[in-house]
């Protein structure tokens, strides 16, 4: 019996195998130059060696991309954008629009930033990029390999040495259209001693597929606010996995809020390299159903890789999960041997507001050294009873009550963005998800 | 103040005798031929003198267990098991089964004695202390006391062996109810040769009259010992189960995959409690004991709670995970852990808590000390599912590390399909406060000595979670695990 269904399931598994082998051969490289073709060429391998993960892998224990396996995503090239992209953020000072994966230039404006930052479409330096292209990124992980080998375009950003950028460099990735399915690839080097605030959004309309993989090099004393907002539509999968080395004294400071896609992956693997590097990694989810009736998905993977010694993390994560919704939080914190004097702090939250809800926590701890100290604390559970008590015994009545006391628990975390403009469009997001949500 | 007395003694005598139960009994031995196969498993099964059935149920379970696979998830890393290299069955050779301890093999008494247990001196005491010793050694129960007493509160305390040739329809009703013969690798392993344990059945409305207690003891070499303990808790009784172990040192290692079942009917209570410390190989990782345990209790019946205390301290390898299965509304289970592994050691081990019922409350404290080269792992799962309303869990486990070439870890799982369930889950790792240890020894308290009382102090929410008997022998054990570890 169950042997039967194992066998269903890897016979499903493999059979989308070929689809994207197909997609991929069929495609023309030609213009590559070889180191190119060689890192796609292991990319596909990687990928046709195992085809999508499944829940027995124990990375994707909780999150199941059966939905993927089926094979019905097909990358396509772009033809038309029915999404609308509106204007330019207030707070950014420029952006990269990227449409189905490619990028548009019409929708884009960088010149504001023209001589302080070099923000290109990788898509045009992918060529030049031979001695630090995919240095961080791990090739032989599935998702990953799978980027890699079908890989057009995204944003490659590079800060030079003690370059400190004001204005926010906005990104924004717009997919539409059904089964469709886009690789978007970006990397990016803050110099020496630089600083740069950027903030992904991520949006669109239709059951797409993205699955976009980032490289980022803080190097030493460099400081990166790296915001992420996740809004797909919620028939879309949205899988995202950055790689992020800091070097010594520099700062990666990453917050992302997720109210979007059937199915999203936020993935974070970071490696600190030189001493006095800091990480935050932070964030905020608010789920429900999907656009099936199904529960959205919204799983959090990060690794923290402690290489040396006085390096510290501090990791906050908080849940809202209505409806359906399945939370997921996977977090490791690894601290390698003779890496003293370490630091690293943990914490996911989820408050679950019905009763269909479902949260699988993992917070791991692996250490090798003996002057750390580290911890990680993880609760789960309803609104608390008393709190609800005392804003209703002041006459408060209990819908408001309850929005109140979710957009507080919320609001803890989001108090943590470091950049005011981008908090306060953070924390509107999270209350307009909240009011068409949870108060409903 | 005792304690710290105790501490201080301690530390002076185990320069002395680093392992002191590291001797070597000489019995002679009816053991099986070497390996593992169904006629291995016939011959057991006929040594023991079973009925088909029993027979037929270890037969069902190697047949399962060689479609499985070895697990190897766990953080341990060992030479692999030859399974034909091992001797699956060895006893004493007894002529007449005892009647009395006189009886017994005095030089098995002997070896009672090193460990510390005097069986004569016990029943002597039986009116004081009131312990009831089935002492087992290799996997013959060879001593059983105090069970005229026990049999006139209609209490069952025999070996297993016994008990299902007197008790047939309990045994039957019961083994495998908890952990089935397709549970996993040595869960499977354990049913197709186990060869003794203990069984006890304590009636509706019977509070048990004493603590039971077992010694377990490897002896033979190269022999797996395969223990099968299960209990049972009707409506409304209470029953105390004490589990010690010492093991003999040896060069090559020795393998135990134990299974321990508990039932709980309406209202009942199990309080388990286990002291291990085998032999857990000498500084260079050689020798010692692989001890692969599966331990679980069922809380089937309303209100009932079940509490395991585990002190280990030994075991070349540990894999162990008691867990509560929180069936009957309103159950309760905890779980408190003391795992200390020097050396060479490794340990991965932790609990399960799986919340079924309304109202069911879990409770996990876990402390792991590693020192030496050693690893740790606290590994744990928490599930509620959709039906437990108002589960409840605290969970809490830190690590304390001794040394920079020591390695510890955590790794809990944490699955919630219940809005109204309340989950706390807190885990710290560090090491043994400068300050701490400074403080003990600006006021003359050498290193070593300091170092056990804040491991001590450290572990205190554990120890006294024991009974008596074993809170004093636990807190020996800590200090004398962690002898060799500062300086």
């Amino acid at each position: 019996m169950l042997n039967t269904k194992r066998r269903k399931e890897t016979d499903q598994v493999s059979s989308v195998i070929p689809v994207y082998q197909s997609l991929y051969s069929n495609k023309d490289h030609s213009s590559d130059p070889n180191w190119l073709r060689e890192t796609r060429d292991a990319g596909m391998s990687a990928f046709a060696g195992q085809g999508f993960p499944s829940v027995r892998n124990e990375k994707w224990k909780y999150t199941n991309l059966a939905s993927l396996s089926a094979g019905d995503f097909i990358a396509v090239e772009p033809e038309n954008d029915a999404f609308k992209i509106g204007p330019k953020s207030a707070w950014a000072e420029a952006r990269m629009v990227f449409v189905n994966g490619v990028y548009r230039e019409e929708l884009s404006d960088i010149n504001a930033l023209k001589g302080q930052v070099k923000v290109v479409r990788l898509h045009h330096s992918l060529s030049t990029m031979k001695d630090y292209f995919g240095f961080l990124v791990d090739t032989a992980l599935p998702t990953v390999g799978l980027n890699s080998a079908l890989m057009q375009d995204g944003y490659r950003v590079v800060v030079a040495d003690k370059a400190k950028i004001d204005g926010i460099l906005e990104l924004v990735f717009a997919n539409s259209g059904h089964k469709n399915a886009v690789f978007p690839r970006n990397s990016l080097k803050l110099g020496k001693g630089s600083e740069l605030t950027l903030v992904e959004r991520h949006v669109g309309q239709g059951s797409y597929f993205t699955n976009s993989v980032g490289e980022v090099d803080v190097q030493d004393g460099a400081k990166f606010h790296h915001y992420r907002l996740q809004d797909d539509d919620i028939s879309a999968i949205s899988l995202s996995h950055s790689f992020v080395r800091v070097g010594a004294d520099a700062l990666y400071d990453n917050f992302a809020l997720s109210t979007g896609a059937k199915l999203a992956r936020n993935e974070i693997s970071c490696v600190i390299e030189g001493e006095g590097g800091h990480l935050n990694l932070l964030g905020a989810y608010l789920i429900s159903d999907a656009a099936d009736g199904k529960g959205q998905t919204c799983d959090t993977t990060t690794f923290i890789d402690h290489a040396v010694a006085n390096t510290t993390s501090k990791e906050i994560y908080k849940g809202v999960l209505d409806g359906r919704g399945h939370g997921v939080f996977q977090g490791k914190i690894l601290v390698r041997e003779d890496a003293q004097k370490i630091e690293g702090n943990q914490l996911s939250r989820a408050l679950m507001l019905s009763d269909k809800a479902e949260i699988n926590t993992k917070p791991e701890l692996e250490i090798y050294a003996d002057d750390v100290i580290c911890s990680h604390g993880a609760t789960v559970g309803d609104l608390d009873e008393e709190g609800l008590f005392y804003l209703r015994s002041r006459g408060i009545p209990k819908t408001k009550a309850r929005a109140l006391l979710v957009k507080s628990f919320v609001g803890e975390v989001l108090e943590e963005i470091h950049n005011e403009a981008i908090r306060e469009a953070f924390t509107e997001h999270a209350s307009n998800w909240l009011v068409a949500n949870a108060e409903g | 103040m005792a304690a710290t007395v105790d501490t201080v003694e301690r530390v002076e005598s185990i320069t002395a005798d680093k392992y002191k139960y590291g001797f070597v009994t000489d019995i002679e031995m009816e053991s099986a031929p070497i390996g593992l196969s169904e006629d291995i498993v016939r011959f057991i099964s006929a040594k023991k003198e079973e009925p088909q059935w029993m027979l037929d149920w270890r037969l069902t379970a190697y047949r399962h267990w060689l479609t499985m696979e070895e697990p190897n998830w766990a953080k341990i890393g060992y030479e692999p098991i030859d399974y034909q290299q091992t001797y699956f069955f060895a006893a004493p050779k007894q002529k007449v089964a005892p009647k009395s301890l006189d009886e017994v093999d005095p030089e098995l008494l002997r070896t009672y004695e090193k460990l510390g247990i005097p069986l004569k001196e016990q029943e002597m005491l039986a009116g004081v202390v009131g312990v009831a010793v089935d002492a087992v050694f290799d996997s013959v129960s060879v001593a059983t006391t105090f069970r005229a007493k026990l049999e006139e509160a209609g209490v069952i305390f025999m070996p297993i062996s016994e008990a299902i040739q007197k008790h047939p329809d309990l045994v039957k009703k019961y083994m495998g109810s908890v952990v089935p013969t397709t549970d996993n690798y040595f869960a499977a392993l354990n049913c197709a040769v186990f060869t003794d344990g203990s069984f006890v059945y304590v009636p509706k409305g019977v509070h048990c009259p004493m603590e039971l207690s077992t010694y377990f003891r490897i002896n033979a070499q190269n022999t797996g010992q395969f223990e099968r303990t299960l209990i049972i808790a009707d409506d409304d009784a209470y029953v105390s189960y004490l589990e010690g172990c010492t093991a003999p040192m040896r060069d090559e290692n020795q393998l135990h995959a134990a299974v321990v079942e508990l039932v709980l009917h309406e209202n009942a209570e199990i309080k388990y409690s286990t002291v291990q410390n085998w032999y857990p190989g000498d500084e260079e990782g050689k020798g010692g004991i692989y001890n692969f345990v599966t331990k679980r209790a069922k809380c089937a019946g309303a209100n009932s709670k079940v509490s395991w205390t585990q002190v280990e301290t030994g075991s070349a390898v540990t894999w162990k995970y008691p867990s509560c299965i929180l069936q009957g509304d309103n159950s309760q289970g905890e779980f408190y852990s003391i795992a200390i592994t020097n050396n060479m050691q490794q340990a991965d081990t932790g609990t399960k808590m799986i919340h079924i019922g309304k109202n069911t409350r879990s409770r996990i404290i876990s402390k792991g000390i590693s020192a030496g080269k050693a690893q740790n792992t606290y590994r744990g799962l928490v599930k509620a599912l959709p039906r437990a309303s108002n589960a409840r869990n605290f969970t809490q486990c830190d690590s304390l590390l001794i040394g920079d070439k020591c390695g510890a870890h955590t790794v809990p799982y944490i699955e919630i399909s219940n809005s109204t369930a309340r989950i706390e889950h807190e885990a710290t790792t560090s090491k043994v406060s400068e300050d701490q240890l400074f403080y003990c020894r600006q006021r003359g308290i050498p290193e070593e000595e300091a170092l056990a009382l804040i491991v001590n102090g450290f572990c205190k929410e554990v120890l006294q979670e024991l009974p008596m008997e074993f809170a004093v022998e636990a807190q020996k054990l800590v200090a004398i695990s962690l002898e060799g570890s500062v300086g």
